[in-house]
């Protein structure tokens, strides 16, 4: 504890001597790009800004933009989510579903030097267990890893876990070195701020509040990439600031709806300028509206189901997203196509079958016009949310439902809603992430309704079929067993809609046309980018 | 105009008479002043728009009555355009009116009662109660404001009434110096002191012998004040904490801002309402100012 | 020797109000709904209850309140800020980071505005009346009617994207191909153009005014009529006898203004990707990260104390009358 102390003592008299030498302390001087592969610079804006460049003990997305690209994974996927060799090559599974055995690739190095072995893999499975947010989760029935040999490693379950091949991608479950991690806590790890990985970049600096660079791995296990000789990631909080920044060429490619929606389009009709919807289908984010099921009024089935008959899908992806989303009335997104069932109940637009629900609930409107007052949350993480939450409140009001909108920041917001539950109804998006049992049954599962815990299960729905399905289809090894398991979910939920599954959003990635080979995997920009090229300006 | 004014600097030469009626003096001056007047008449007709605004743009401000992105001047029924969501700016700036206007006097009332509480008393009683004062005054000074409004506003959830409140609090600091030195420094003017001999109460002479003495100064800040409540309102909106159930120009400028490029009128029409009204607060601050105090400038005209 | 005593006696009373916003600032975010562990848990999507349980426990977040306010008190006092929750980094090593940019950016924006505000100040008041003052008066009026974030998105609309003469935002050009230490100070001055001239606007505004007033006042001083009297050009009469006097209430409002730039921070650098204190001050706020919120403000409130400290001695330098009062 002495010697950190003295660390922030040196820390801040380091910080005042620079203050003698403002307003222009501290210029770094970078050398110029390496000579010779004339692979160029690519400039990456990222937001927001990472707290950690690996994503190790963080699942933020910032955090997850930038890992790969040092830290690989065992497993990439592609657009349909079928998993390609990264350092894995391939895997087998026992016929119970017990034991997965991993083949990993030859010959890879550490950035410092040292061989990528089994142990590296065995040890980073069972940190991300530990310390990883979804980890804790995503391995919880993992028992032991095996490392038989160097290049073999391999997983012993205590139950069935089907969705586990599908959460070894880079962003999501990260290999790390061991002989960097084993000592001192891992969550301050040193390497956290300055990653050592096996991945086609190599970290160089990164200034915080402002940008990370990166540079070409000269000895990156695919021979041949990566193709660029530098990457600068820049951290760009403002929208309007990144619109700038695209279209005047200092940024190159950014991510997950990096501009306004109402700017897309304008960007699009630029001539340096394009912009792709792929690369969604590892996360699909699904926009809800989710219910306090306990609410004296959203209690009664026929009043939510009224609610979904009020609201027009089409409106939400015309005038809410600028048509950066696509109806999905279930809770798989349509874009995981291993699991989505398009047959479920969709609730189209139909205000007078709305208003006969609710006199049938016995909600009949009031003198002044209302049936009854409610307030409507919406998680502030996403900026359309409030505009989706104006149209709520218009399409609520024509069905005699008054809505008053509340604005908080997050963290109130979770407490709101996930500790205090002193909520009616709220807008929220929650990921489709890997699998649905990893990222849809939390919402559902009754055993999930946990207080205090961020997107568990807030509308507080409970149906024991339910539960029992979502149950079988976590252990159930035969994939088709687990789509007629989750599909007979998905058409009790539909029906029963303790939340309103309204769009996935179809974050979009712009570029300049001189990129190209950015969105090559199924989890789009948080790929390694090893692929990526660009042309000269 | 032989009597120096009453709120001039404790460096002027002070004299035993009683300043008489200042208000009404300066009210005949502040008449004379042609940008006052402007700036009068500007705010007088913005404030008649806020309260008939039900009647001059019926229905909800937030209703998505057009096509997206109109542009001002192209359909009779939206005139000013609409927004990103087809709202009608038009609605929204005459209903916005009410929110800006509240916020800024609303806020600026909680400034000028705080602070010429604080103030007064700093001033009035002086020894231990001005210093424990003073060291406050200091401390909310100290504080970054709207930081400290950023903070306030996310700890109680933004709705008009935090909104103004947290303003109200952070702009009380300065009213209370200015105030604390005016009473210092009528404290000891001789019509003070003589009301002191005939035996008033501190309440009396506080009200009724000095603060009507010291309120001009207090009265031109107000104006700005006021000015710079409504644009705080407007940078909170911009960082996504205003009251969303409420149309304001700073709400209808933040959420522009997103669509500044593609379509620059739905943040220009609220910012211009902006720029007016505070160029009005200003020029009425100017005036006010001059009227209380004319040597400052009216001489020199 | 008092020059000495002074400071000194600056502070003696600046450390009471230091404790005192170290305490008020404490509690008051104590009030804010949710806690760092929520808002890692919210982000990650799908955590326990045992691991944020254990989170707490470790952070120190489950101890009574006030065992922490000690433990923060007993902090500051050792310059310990502790570390960062969301960064698992030192305070102190994350403020200082962003510290010298922040103070670049008000520096540079504090002096602008007080030259600019100071010479249109002055010009207005000698031509007092005029076509010219009014103009003048009507700009800077102008400047400050307007929101910051919208003059500040307007400039990178115009300067950055249509005429391409300066960088839409950030402190440098990274990787930028400089042929020695001038290029790269050349390169830093053009990406501060923008934030600082954004930021300085609305202070040009108020310091011109103050500034054209107080000209005004000491103008009419009978000191200053017999100088004017005796048949000395104007511009004369105010530099030898009227700017250093008009400059009191000047500078007394600059002191003022270090935490009002401080706050205008949060605004401008999020607009202009600036690496600064104001939007750590606001990312650790909405990430309920708070030793770094705590140590942005009492920094920045330390820094107000003593650039006030500093006015008061300017003030000194420029008013004899205060010394002699003294």
């Amino acid at each position: 504890m002495t010697r950190s102390r003295g660390l922030h003592r040196r820390a801040l008299l380091a910080s005042a001597a620079s203050l003698v030498a403002l307003p222009f302390a501290g210029i770094e001087s970078l050398s110029a790009a390496p000579t010779g592969a004339g692979g160029g610079t690519l400039t990456y804006a990222v937001f927001p800004e990472p707290t950690s460049l690996v994503a190790i003990s963080t699942s933020g997305g910032g955090d997850r933009l930038v890992s790969a690209k040092v830290v690989e994974g065992l497993f990439t996927y592609d657009f349909e989510l079928k998993p390609k060799p990264q350092l894995a090559l391939s895997w087998s599974a026992t016929p119970d579903g017990l034991e997965y055995t991993f083949n990993l690739r030859p010959n890879v190095k550490w950035h410092d030097g040292k061989p990528f072995t089994s142990a590296d893999v065995a040890f980073s499975l069972l940190l991300v267990k530990e310390i990883h947010p979804r980890g804790r989760a995503t391995f919880a029935n993992v028992r032991a890893v095996r490392t038989p040999d160097p290049l073999t490693a391999v997983v012993v379950l205590s139950a069935p876990a089907p969705y586990l091949v599908y959460a070894l991608a880079a962003g999501e479950t990260p290999i790390v070195p061991k002989h960097v991690y084993e000592t001192g806590d891992p969550r301050t790890n040193p390497a956290n701020q300055a990653p050592i990985g096996t991945g086609p970049f190599v970290f160089k600096s990164w200034a915080k509040g402002s940008h990370a660079v990166y540079e070409r791995n000269r000895d990156y296990w695919d021979a041949g990439k990566p193709h660029l000789d530098r990457l600068v990631v820049r951290f760009i909080p403002d929208a309007g600031a990144r619109a700038a920044a695209l279209e005047s060429g200092e940024v190159d490619i950014s991510g997950g709806n990096p501009v306004a929606l109402s700017d897309l389009d304008r960007l699009k009709a630029l001539p340096n300028l394009a912009i792709t919807t792929e690369g969604n289908n590892y996360q699909p984010q699904q926009v809800q509206l989710e219910f306090n099921v306990a609410n004296r009024y959203f209690k009664d089935q026929r009043v939510r189901q009224a609610v979904a008959h009020a609201l027009d899908r089409k409106v939400i992806v015309d005038t809410i997203y600028f048509g950066y989303a696509i109806p999905a009335p279930s809770p798989i997104s349509p874009l995981d196509a291993r699991f989505f069932d398009p047959t479920v109940e969709t609730y189209p637009l139909d205000p007078a079958n709305a208003e006969a629900l609710l006199d049938a609930a016995g909600l009949p409107r009031g003198a002044n016009g209302n049936r009854f007052a409610v307030t409507l949350d919406y998680n502030p993480f996403a900026p359309e949310r409030l505009q989706l939450a104006y149209y709520v409140k218009q399409a609520l009001a024509k069905i005699g439902i008054d809505v008053t909108i509340r604005t908080q920041d997050f963290p109130t917001f979770v407490k709101r809603v996930y500790t205090d539950r002193d909520f009616d109804f709220e807008i929220n998006g929650l990921s489709n992430i890997v699998d649905p049992t990893v990222g849809v049954q939390r919402a559902y599962w009754s055993k999930n309704i946990i207080k205090g815990v961020p997107f568990s299960n807030g509308s507080g729905y409970s149906n024991p079929e339910v539960d029992r399905l979502l149950e079988a289809a976590a252990i159930e090894p035969s994939h088709e067993k687990r789509v007629q398991l989750f599909n007979a979910f998905q058409q009790i939920v539909a029906r029963e809609v303790p939340l309103i599954n309204l769009v996935t959003k179809l974050a979009a990635t712009v570029y300049n046309q001189r990129v190209s080979d950015h969105t090559v995997t199924g989890d789009g920009l948080e790929g390694n980018f090893s692929d990526v090229r660009v042309a000269a300006k | 105009m032989t009597a120096p004014s009453p709120s001039a600097p404790a460096a002027v030469a002070e004299t035993a008479a009683r300043p008489s009626r200042p208000t009404m003096r300066a009210l005949r001056a502040l008449v004379g002043s042609r940008p006052a007047v402007a700036g009068l008449v500007v705010l007088g007709l913005v404030a008649l728009v806020a309260i008939l605004a039900p009647f001059v743009a019926p229905g909800d401000p937030l209703a998505m009555v057009a096509r997206p992105f109109v542009r001002p001047g192209v359909s009779g029924a939206v005139p000013l355009g609409s927004d990103a969501l087809g709202r009608d700016l038009f609605a929204g700036v005459v209903h916005g009116a009410r929110a800006s206007l509240v916020i800024g006097l609303a806020a600026t009332v909680v400034g000028l009662l705080v602070g010429t509480l604080v103030g007064a008393t700093a001033g009035y009683f002086g020894g231990r109660a001005d210093l424990v004062l003073v060291r406050l005054i200091e401390l909310f000074q100290t504080i970054p404001n709207f930081v400290l409004v950023v903070v306030m506003v996310a700890i109680v959830q933004p709705t008009i009434v935090t909104i103004t409140l947290a303003i109200g609090i952070v702009s009380w600091p300065p009213v209370a110096r200015l105030v604390r030195a005016e009473f210092r420094a009528l404290g000891a003017r001789d019509f003070v002191l003589a009301a002191r001999a005939a035996g008033c109460g501190d309440l009396h002479m506080m009200l009724r012998e000095i603060l009507p003495n010291a309120l001009p100064p207090v009265i031109s800040t107000a104006s700005v004040m006021v000015a710079s409540a409504i644009l705080m309102e407007s940078a909170l909106s911009f960082l996504g904490m205003g009251d969303p159930n409420l149309v304001s120009w700073g709400a209808m400028v933040g959420a522009g801002r997103d669509s500044l490029r593609s379509a620059w009128h739905v943040s220009a029409v609220p910012g211009l309402a902006i720029v007016v009204v505070v160029l009005a607060l200003n020029f009425v601050g100017e005036g006010l100012e001059e009227a209380f105090d004319p040597r400052r400038t009216g001489e020199r005209r | 020797m008092r020059a000495i005593l002074a400071p000194l006696k600056v502070l003696a009373h600046t450390v009471p109000t230091s404790v005192g916003i170290a305490v008020v600032t404490f509690l008051l975010v104590q009030l804010a709904p949710g806690d760092a562990v929520d808002v890692f848990a919210g982000e990650s999507g799908a955590a326990t209850a045992e691991t944020m349980a254990g989170l707490r426990r470790a952070l120190g977040l489950d101890l009574p309140l006030l065992d922490r306010l000690l433990a923060h008190l007993s902090g500051l006092v050792r310059f310990d800020f502790g570390c960062s929750i969301r960064y698992n980094a030192p305070v102190a090593s994350l403020v200082a980071e962003r510290l010298p940019s922040t103070l670049a950016l008000m520096g540079c924006a504090l002096a602008l505005a007080l030259v600019v505000g100071i010479l249109l100040g002055t010009l207005m008041a000698c031509t007092a009346g005029s076509w010219l003052d009014r103009g003048l008066s009507a700009v800077i009026l102008f400047f400050y009617s307007v929101p910051g974030f919208w003059i500040g998105l307007m400039s990178i609309v115009f300067f950055a994207v249509r005429l391409g003469v300066l960088p839409t935002g950030g402190m440098e050009t990274i990787g930028g191909d400089f042929s020695g230490p001038g290029d790269a100070l050349l390169d830093r001055l053009r990406h501060m153009v923008l934030p600082t001239v954004s930021m300085a606007l609305f202070f040009i505004a108020i310091y011109a005014r103050l500034m054209r007033s107080s000209t005004l006042q000491v103008l009419g001083l009978d000191h200053v009529r017999v100088a004017a009297a005796k048949g000395l050009p104007r511009w004369v009469v105010v530099r030898r006898h009227v700017l250093r006097n008009a400059l009191l209430p000047v500078t007394t409002m600059a002191g003022v203004h270090i935490g009002a730039m401080l706050g205008g921070a949060i605004v401008i650098e999020t607009v202009f990707s600036w690496p600064g204190l104001g939007r750590l001050a606001y990312e650790a706020l909405m990430s309920r990260d708070f030793k770094i919120l705590l140590a942005i403000l009492f920094l920045s409130s330390i820094l107000v104390m003593f650039t006030n400290a500093l006015v008061d001695l300017l003030q000194l330098w420029l008013d004899p009358r205060i010394r002699r009062r003294r």
